[in-house]
């Protein structure tokens, strides 16, 4: 029998009651997170329903504009929880109250997916992260995401100091065309030129295997692991990750070590004042005026209010949706909602798991639809303020057609014979890309003074890592995500970021870094492939790994199959039990005597005393 | 499932009761089945029917074939675990689960919700009813008018592993008897069908007729276990002779006799298409083809007389949902078997100005053929 139940009360329903029930599967959508629905509920008005709902007269008066809702709202048959969630009513007459069940994670969806992850907060917390507030920073020589919540991890990034405090001129050297060495004055701020000259340019410095933590113009910053990050944002919305179907414990456990870049420096360097009378012109008399001023002589380089920091400074400023989703579709993992619980999924997993067999329950037999033909473009959004790629980066896919072979080294172009105009190659040591086209540069001569002349020859035109495009047919799907893997310049075996910092003296409204990962590989090294080298974050993997692209080990089996997969639809007379395992692992895949499947969507409308025909919408595998 | 004891800690939230069904044996499809509830004020019960509520694809002898047949998988071994989740102060989800209980083991049926109610006045149970208190699973009364030939089944669920004698005890209108006694093994785990009928245990000694004399009634007990089942032997004539198997609400199958007239039909659909006649067609030509044709047997047969307590019981065929006729079967393992649906809405089951009553019984076969 099917029953409705609000808050430990059943509530009566009519004889012909009934709800359609429709469940996604999340694992077949990349630009949202399904939920499931149960549609067309009416419930009758009755003495008993009036007491749940109000009397429809009140209800019509005071629902004007919004829906009423009703959370913790469950639907059973025979005992069996089919779905629980939010009971959306949407209309109210002197008969029956109408409305909609919408599950628990379309319930959560809908509070929180706009709302931005480090502005979450738990119930118990008086703002967002506070019981993460003012941590004591733990300098250590290593980092175990099953016992610290954060790692530290060594990187070039020569802008943190940039446009902040004073500015300075210094000498640099540089080698021009001949290779002669040559001196220029350079302008940057002394917090930049002590980077270089205390530090290297390199943000976690480290001595004696652990980060400096002292000196002038000192970075250190903590790096929150994803897994502590998911946890906890879940936390957030009551949802809890499943450790039994967590893909980061089971199949992808390489993946635990992948951490969150951030640009925050948790020391602060507090000035030194001392006053100073300095002449200054009045500029509505214009007369010059003695004036005394707070002149900063020097910084203590100290750690936070006694060695603390605040964990919702490391945390990057973006909504739940594209976090989740943005993580979705980089990874390539799915996160299947069950009541409270999160399971993280390898959609790979899905190719490779034991068929459910679901023969004997088919009806009639299976419709098959048209085969599609598409091509799939994965896209990195870059962080803008991350200048080392935005400022070489250009999105090169409408050049599909323009590209030749990949070459190994940039002087290998040199060697392509009777290249066409327009032509684009790789150039796989630098990730770079070379257009052969007409140009104009420059000579310079004792004076200075420039000469342009014209050449034809191989041009830079951009710098991977490009968006990775995967099939043949005209019609394109576009597989988009915020997180991006950081860059590691060629001739560099460390992380290079080029982004301005951020000192809790100068901190922005909000965080201005966008999602960036990488992989924590032991002592205080990140890097963009995993300590064993089984996965590299760059679509195309490392100079010389080229199998360990996040395309190659993440992506490729199921572009292929996505690309050409072929639309299946069929009718199912599934038992209680069976209906039960199969919503509750709608993600996995099914089989009938035909073949395997995976279900995009199913539908099934369970009355009072009976269970419909489920229909099945999916892919064949 | 009653779970008793349920307290939500200090500074818990989102406190709730979980029941976990798991399957030991494998038989139950997709489980394990966890559910959760607010706990009731001193109890929460789960309603875990629809969770143990398989459909099972029922097997029995057909043709009769020994006295005792063990059925392992139309039992369901299941588990019930209680539990308990909630948000702690930390805004940390806890799971605690108790330590699992002993194997039940699920029959495919059910009991109907005024029986239910009457098992909860009496503070019994099906269990208490009927695997303890040791009765046959069936709604059939005792006393029953049955054909000589009519192949009896009787099921059974034991509370224990033993074993004990199967008793079949003719009676003759000579005023002789003839006992038989078999010891079988019982388990308790698995559901049990016996067959019955004195001539298919006991060709010679337990015929229908002997020398002349006819056999007027049999017993059938479990020795020391079951009370007896008593049926007596209808020997007139019928033209004709036919048994209906139905799964009955308890997970055994009972065989009904239908002795009274039949009417047999066949029913077909047809789907045609056009086409054209083609300028040189010759007089076989045609311009509508059939592009299938289906079909299925139908009857309508009575059931013959029978007491007022058999045509009651047969509200339980009219219920179910797996019924095989057996047809023509006037003799020892005779018959031809079709799976066939009741197609019955709505039946007059008795008339108390009448002593005997029957059943007219719409029947459909459960197949839709292309080829006979």
């Amino acid at each position: 029998m099917l029953t409705l139940h609000y808050n430990g009360y059943d509530i009566p329903t009519g004889k012909d009651f009934s709800v359609k029930f429709s469940w996604k599967n999340p694992a077949c959508y990349f630009s949202d997170i399904p939920g499931a629905a149960g549609l067309d509920i009416e419930i009758p008005v009755n003495d008993y329903s009036k007491a749940i709902f109000g009397h429809p007269h009140r209800f019509a008066k005071y629902a004007t504009g919004s829906d009423r809702k009703f959370n913790d709202f469950e639907v059973r048959f025979n005992g069996v929880l089919l779905m629980c969630g939010t009971l959306n009513i949407t209309e109210a007459t002197e008969e029956k109250y109408s409305g909609w069940l919408q599950s628990k994670i379309g319930s959560v969806g809908e509070e929180q997916r706009e709302k931005y992850i480090n502005e979450m907060k738990t119930d118990s917390e008086v703002s967002p992260w506070s019981s993460f507030d003012n941590q004591l920073f733990e300098n250590k020589g290593d980092f175990d995401p099953d016992v610290d919540n954060y790692c530290t991890g060594e990187h070039i990034n020569k802008s943190f100091w940039e446009e902040i405090g004073r500015k300075i001129t210094t000498i640099e050297t540089y080698t021009n065309d001949e290779g002669e060495e040559q001196e220029k004055k350079v302008e940057l701020s002394w917090l930049s030129s002590m980077h270089k000259t205390n530090f290297d340019y390199l943000v976690n410095k480290t001595s004696g295997g652990i980060a400096i933590i002292t000196g002038e113009g000192c970075v250190v910053s903590a790096f929150l692991f994803l897994q502590f990050l998911l946890k906890e944002i879940f936390k957030r919305c009551q949802l809890f990750i499943d450790d039994s179907r967590n893909a980061f414990e089971n199949e992808l456990t390489e993946f635990k070590m992948l951490a969150l870049y951030n640009n925050y420096n948790l020391l602060e360097p507090n000035p030194v004042t001392g006053e100073d009378e300095i002449y200054q012109i009045n500029p509505i008399t214009g007369v010059e005026e003695l004036k005394v001023i707070n002149v900063v002589s020097s910084f203590n380089w100290e750690l936070g209010d006694q060695g603390g920091f605040d964990f919702v400074h490391l945390i990057p400023h973006i909504s739940l949706k594209d976090f989740l989703l943005g993580l979705q579709n980089f990874l390539n993992i799915a996160f299947l909602f069950i009541d409270n619980k999160v399971c993280i999924i390898d959609r790979l997993s899905i190719f490779d798991g034991v068929a459910f067999d679901v023969d004997k329950y088919i009806v009639d037999s299976w419709i098959i639809g048209q085969k599609k033909d598409i091509t799939l473009k994965m896209t990195s959004n870059y962080d803008d303020n991350d200048s080392l790629i935005s400022d070489n980066f250009h999105d090169l896919s409408e050049r599909i057609s323009d590209f030749g072979e990949d070459v190994d080294e940039e002087s290998d172009l040199a060697d392509i014979g009777d290249p066409s105009y327009g032509e684009i190659r790789h150039v796989l040591t630098t990730d770079s890309f070379f257009e052969y086209k007409w140009d104009t540069e420059a000579t310079y001569n004792e004076l200075g003074i420039p000469h342009e002349f014209d050449h034809v020859d191989w041009v830079f035109v951009s710098s991977g890592p490009q968006p990775k495009l995967y099939g043949t047919g005209d019609e394109s799907e576009k597989i988009e995500t915020d997180f991006y893997a950081p860059y590691t310049l060629w001739n560099q075996s460390k992380i290079s970021k080029m982004q301005q910092g951020v000192i809790s003296t100068t901190r922005n409204l909000w965080n201005n870094f966008s999602p960036c990962l990488f992989f924590h590989t032991g002592g205080n090294g990140i890097s963009t492939r995993d300590s064993s080298a089984k996965y590299s974050l760059l679509w195309d993997g490392d100079v010389g790994m080229l199998k360990n692209g996040l395309f190659k080990t993440r992506w490729e089996k199921w572009a292929s199959f996505w690309c050409s997969r072929l639309p299946v639809e069929a009718y199912f007379d599934f038992p209680l039990n069976v209906l039960y395992y199969i919503v509750n692992n709608i993600i996995s895949k099914f089989q009938t005597k035909d073949g395997e499947f995976i279900i995009e969507e199913m539908e099934v409308t369970i009355s009072i005393d009976s269970i419909g025909k489920t229909y099945i919408k999916g892919y064949k595998l | 499932m009653k779970i008793t004891g349920a307290s939500a800690p200090a500074g818990s939230t989102n406190y709730k009761v979980l029941c976990k069904v798991t399957s030991t044996d494998g038989v139950l499809i997709g489980g394990p089945f966890i559910d959760s509830k607010v706990p009731g004020t001193t109890e929460t019960w789960f309603d875990v029917s629809g969770y143990v509520d398989q459909p099972i694809e029922k097997t029995f002898q057909w043709p009769l074939v020994g006295e005792m047949t063990g059925h392992a998988d139309d039992t369901l071994n299941v588990t019930y675990t209680a539990g308990e989740t909630y948000i702690d102060s930390n805004g940390d989800l806890q799971e605690n689960w108790e330590a699992t209980g002993v194997v039940d083991f699920v029959l495919k049926g059910g009991v109907g919700y005024r029986k239910l109610g009457q098992y909860n006045d009496d503070s019994s149970s099906f269990y208490a009813d009927y695997v303890t208190g040791a009765k046959f699973l069936t709604n059939l009364p005792d006393n029953q008018k049955v054909n000589p030939y009519q192949p009896i089944k009787l099921w059974f669920v034991a509370a224990a592993n033993y074993n004990a004698n199967l008793v079949i005890k003719a009676y003759y209108e000579d005023g002789t008897t003839y006992t038989r006694t078999n010891q079988a093994g019982f388990y308790i785990d698995i559901i049990h069908e016996m067959d019955i009928m004195p001539y298919h245990n006991d060709n010679v000694n337990l015929a229908p007729v002997i020398n002349g004399v006819k056999m007027t009634r049999f017993e059938f007990q479990i020795s020391g276990k079951t009370a007896k089942q008593t049926y007596y032997i209808d020997h007139s004539y019928h033209e004709q002779c036919n048994y209906l198997f139905f799964l009955n609400s308890f997970g055994g199958v009972d065989c009904v006799w239908l002795s009274g007239e039949v009417q047999k039909g066949f029913k077909s659909d047809a789907v045609q298409a056009l086409k054209t006649f083609a300028i040189e067609g010759s007089a076989k030509d045609r311009t509508m083809i059939v592009s299938s044709r289906t079909g299925q047997c139908t009857w309508k047969i009575n059931s013959g007389w029978k007491s007022q307590l058999e045509i009651e019981a047969l509200k339980d065929l009219l219920l179910s949902k797996q019924v095989w006729l057996l047809e023509d079967a006037a003799g020892y393992n005779l018959g031809t078997l079709h799976p066939v649906t009741i197609e019955n809405s709505s039946s007059d089951l008795y008339n108390s100005q009448e002593d005997l009553f029957s059943l007219d019984l719409e029947i459909t076969e459960a197949h839709n053929n292309q080829y006979l």
